[in-house]
């Protein structure tokens, strides 16, 4: 298929049937659909079945912010020649700024982005999300971690120290 | 509608509905202790570590007894962590180690007779395939108190592997744990080996000749090195000894080393490292003083 404009366009389609129109190079921040599109060229339309509209939207807003934030900085590599050291650690920063902030959701819906990034292959994203949800449970007690995720404890008390007298070595004392 | 439904899921557990594999790489960012103590959450988490293939075990996150009396405090803690690693390895399932990493602090007390536990800790990961093996620790001589060899075990599993030593070793004395290491047989997809605070005139020929059973080698560092001897002699990186150890590794990339400039042998490494690995490999060679 002939294309004129200089950027392919990608349909992707979430499980509940919206369609979200992404540039190629956007859509190939994901390693799933990349591998897609290497294999058949002409493919413009992506059904994307494990994924819904909300959380496709995210992965999007991710992956576009990604994709301009390495344009932005090829663009000054291109016009000064070499990158300046203090101006690609600020956009490095900015972008660290960004996911942060874009960390800011519930754990519904990080466990969500867990499993899409999954999915997708979005390596960057798969990180990010990774690592929040550990930070989560990082210097918890059981207790907190359960309030946390809304983790049911169907342990009775007698399961639960039945676990923790077969395993009283790794509930010593420690930080 | 949309924030009644919102509201209704964010009290639903997604975390656990995860797959195991998925939780797993959330837990491969909590040290080892966190990774166990998650076992009492609740049954779908009640033996999750036992399956988790990367196990990072600090000791600094363990604390000194209640009544710190030096020595015996960091004892204490040394033990306790000696038990934890040991009963982890024990209890867990038969799943392959993807990532092994431990890491020791404070200097303590080796007269236990439990560190000949660490070298079964090292049998065990390279028996579960382990890829990556980092093991950080400013004991000398952890391994001395033990019988089980190492070196009829091949490593041929081994992708990335890191040893490191808070303090320089110097004088004459060889470096148990690389120098067993080292002596295992194939390294057949080692990538990338990285050595720091070694005595490096111990070693040379040895790190030469293991170079050659590893094919795939792309990333040498060794930093931190010291090349002289108690006495200032330097006997065993001289030229007889560089001759019979030719290197062939086509795949290198780099080769980093960190030295000590007042090392005398660091002239004729340097240029055992051009005329060989420059000769069989693109590799570039970076050589950086540590001295002023």
């Amino acid at each position: 298929m002939a294309r004129s404009s200089t950027e392919n366009m990608i349909t992707l389609m979430s499980s509940d049937g919206e369609e979200f129109m992404v540039t190629e190079k956007v859509a190939r921040e994901c390693t799933t659909i990349r591998n897609m599109l290497e294999d058949d060229c002409v493919i413009t339309n992506i059904p994307l079945p494990n994924v819904t509209s909300d959380i496709l939207s995210m992965v999007i807003e991710y992956c576009m912010e990604h994709v301009a934030a390495a344009e932005k900085a090829a663009a000054e590599t291109a016009e000064k020649g070499s990158s300046s050291a203090p101006a690609a650690a600020k956009a490095n920063k900015d972008l660290e700024e960004w996911d942060k902030a874009f960390m800011n959701v519930d754990v519904y819906t990080l466990c969500d982005l867990i499993l899409a990034a999954n999915y997708l292959n979005v390596s960057g994203l798969l990180d990010l999300t990774i690592q929040t949800a550990a930070n989560l449970i990082k210097g918890k007690s059981p207790e907190q971690i359960r309030k946390t995720f809304h983790i049911q404890n169907d342990l009775s008390l007698e399961e639960e120290e039945k676990i923790r007298s077969q395993t009283p070595w790794a509930f010593e004392k420690s930080e | 509608m949309e924030r009644v439904g919102r509201r209704l899921r964010s009290d639903v557990d997604m975390i656990s509905s995860l797959p195991d594999c998925l939780i797993h790489v959330i837990m491969s960012f909590l040290t080892a202790q966190e990774a166990v103590r998650t076992c009492i959450l609740s049954k779908r988490w009640e033996k999750l570590w036992t399956t988790l293939p990367f196990l990072d075990f600090d000791m600094s996150k363990f604390e000194c007894d209640d009544k710190p009396d030096g020595r015996g405090c960091i004892d204490g803690k040394f033990e306790r962590f000696l038990d934890f690693v040991s009963m982890t390895l024990l209890h867990r399932d038969t799943t392959d180690m993807h990532k092994f990493h431990v890491s020791f602090s404070g200097k303590m007390h080796r007269s236990s007779k439990r560190v000949m536990f660490i070298r079964s800790w090292i049998v065990y990961a390279l028996k579960h395939n382990v890829q990556v093996f980092k093991f950080d620790s400013d004991v000398q001589d952890l391994l001395v108190n033990s019988s089980l060899p190492l070196d009829v075990f091949t490593c041929a599993s081994l992708v990335d592997v890191s040893i490191s030593r808070t303090f320089p070793r110097v004088g004459n004395i060889k470096d148990l744990l690389v120098y067993e290491l080292l002596n295992c047989l194939e390294f057949s997809n080692l990538k990338d080996l990285s050595v720091e605070c070694l005595c490096l005139s111990c070693h040379f020929i040895l790190i030469v000749s293991f170079l050659n059973d590893c094919p795939n080698l792309e990333k040498l560092s060794l930093h931190r090195i010291g090349f002289h001897c108690e006495h200032g002699e330097e006997v065993h990186v001289n030229q007889e000894s560089l001759k019979i150890a030719p290197f062939k590794g086509g795949r290198l990339k780099t080769v980093d080393v960190q030295f000590y400039r007042h090392d005398y042998s660091v002239p004729r490494v340097w240029k055992y490292l051009q005329d060989h690995i420059t000769e069989n490999s693109r590799a570039q060679i970076i050589m950086t003083s540590l001295d002023n």
